[in-house]
């Protein structure tokens, strides 16, 4: 098979596997409304897409385009089916292609990309798979009353720890939306910046992106940390 | 088994049919994955690759992927609470992230009309799927946009590639930033809201308001000192546990107050 012809393979038949992949995704929710004879909230999904869809679903054509070059075709089409792709596709990608001595972007590593994230995806399924199973008996515990506040508590737990992970490399970035957020929470009546704090992903992502386009315009900080961004 | 029927919905959600879905989507990536890695051996093969290499990427890649994979486990845990085991597993098994999952199944939970704490137990079947459809539309945006332009694209990557691209990594950076922001100046909501009616806040969520800036600072510190550890030759291995260790640390300090009823 010459290069052309590889690559209008892979692009086939991850095309293919994507289009099901998609389907069976989606299939999912479908199941369980038709399972439990229920229809979804629209009012939830449609807060659900102005809250996380505006920020995930630009994010994830930008990763798409920022990781493709990395993967290659075969591994872009099988990572973003199979997911966890910054925390360990991409690490795994890089390990492969410094053991095969070879560069993103050749067809040599397209191939030892795919391999690397086809075992990887498999891995971490079964892995995962294994960790369910051991997981079952210990449910009544996770969902006992002594544990409630501690599940009650996951977004503090994940945002404190995603706080650090992003603010420490960017702090800079950082102050506009926390000033503008905490005295809107804290100054406006409380009613009001209770139901307005839904909306407020977007507006905080905008202010955020203000900053950044203004410190990267108007100041070297960032043209010297863009790098690190 | 009309497990709906139930007054608490942590028997349907953990229900026999949630986890034939979750085998479903098991068998699913072990079959594309098959798929892939058998295609691109193959292909290895035919140009002549060196085969021993070709395994040695399989042995390494597996290794590898061990500890990730069981820090995805781990992430698994700080899920089932809300979802129950079969979504929380389903839902890791694809494309996302434990992060991901978990803000979006709170915004679609909460749009419906929970509170911002619930648990699987406060859940019913309508909010359930509404939370299952935001889950997998919302990070649906890269497999499609691969179905439809990635072979494009692709082909003038070269071009792409040439162009300054820092002000496209710098909006994403400025996009999570502004969200992580706004997530942890919520702890301050709930403080405020306790402190205007304190027996109401603890009664509704079962601790007071402060317990979750007081969670959100044990889990920021303890990422603080993985980060700390991690960058040390022997403890590398921490980093890929950073995130739920951080976040267990976290659930575990509000179990603690709460029991200990001091805040």
């Amino acid at each position: 098979m010459d290069n052309t012809e590889y690559n209008n393979s892979i692009h086939r038949i991850g095309r293919i596997w994507t289009g099901v992949g998609l389907i069976i995704l989606l299939s999912v929710p479908a199941a369980v409304c038709v399972y439990f004879g229920v229809l979804p909230s629209g009012t939830a999904i449609l807060k659900g897409l102005l809250s996380v869809g505006i920020i995930y679903l630009p994010a994830g054509i930008i990763e798409a385009v920022t990781y493709s070059p990395i993967l290659g075709p075969g591994a872009t089409y099988l990572g973003f089916i199979t997911g966890n792709l910054s925390n360990l596709r991409i690490p795994c990608t890089m390990n492969a292609l410094e053991i095969g001595k070879v560069q993103s972007g050749t067809p040599e590593g397209d191939i030892l990309s795919t391999i690397s994230v086809a075992t990887s995806s498999l891995i971490s399924n079964i892995v995962l798979g294994i960790g369910v199973i051991a997981l079952i008996p210990l449910t009544p515990i996770i969902t006992s009353a002594i544990l409630r506040p501690g599940f009650g508590n996951v977004l503090p737990a994940l945002f404190g720890a995603l706080g650090y992970m992003y603010i420490s490399k960017n702090v800079k970035l950082a102050i506009a939306p926390a000033i503008f957020v905490s005295a809107f929470y804290l100054l406006v009546p409380f009613g009001i910046a209770k139901a307005a704090s839904d909306l407020f992903v977007p507006v905080a992502a905008i202010i955020t992106i203000l900053a950044g386009r203004f410190l990267f315009k108007k100041t070297n900080w960032l043209n010297k940390k863009g790098s690190e961004v | 088994m009309q497990y709906f029927l139930a007054a608490d919905f942590s028997g349907s959600a953990n229900s026999l049919f949630m986890y034939i879905l979750g085998i479903g989507i098991f068998l699913f990536i072990c079959i594309i994955s098959l798929r892939f890695l058998i295609h691109a051996y193959r292909e290895g093969l035919a140009r002549g690759m060196d085969k021993k290499t070709m395994n040695r990427v399989i042995r390494s890649s597996a290794l590898f992927s061990l500890v990730p994979s069981a820090a995805i486990l781990v992430g698994l845990v700080t899920m089932v609470g809300k979802l129950g085991a079969p979504l929380s597993w389903i839902r890791l098994s694809v494309i996302g992230a434990v992060h991901y999952e978990l803000l979006a199944a709170q915004s679609a939970g909460v749009a419906a009309g929970l509170k911002d704490t619930f648990g699987v137990v406060d859940l019913n079947a309508s909010t359930f799927a509404s939370i299952a459809v935001v889950m997998t539309i919302c990070i649906l945006a890269g497999p499609i946009f691969n179905f439809f332009f990635l072979k494009r694209y692709m082909g003038r990557l070269s071009v792409v590639s040439q162009k300054d691209n820092r002000w496209g990594r710098i909006l994403v950076s400025s996009m999570f930033i502004g969200m992580v922001v706004k997530f942890m100046c919520d702890t301050l909501l709930s403080m405020r809201e306790s402190s205007i009616d304190s027996t109401a806040y603890f009664a509704k969520n079962g601790f007071s308001g402060y317990v979750p800036v007081l969670v959100m600072l044990v889990s920021l510190l303890s990422m603080f000192v993985c980060d700390r550890l991690s960058k040390k030759e022997k403890l590398k291995w921490l980093d890929g546990f950073s995130l739920p260790v951080s976040m267990i640390l976290g659930m575990t300090a509000a179990v603690l107050i709460a029991q200990g009823g001091t805040v």
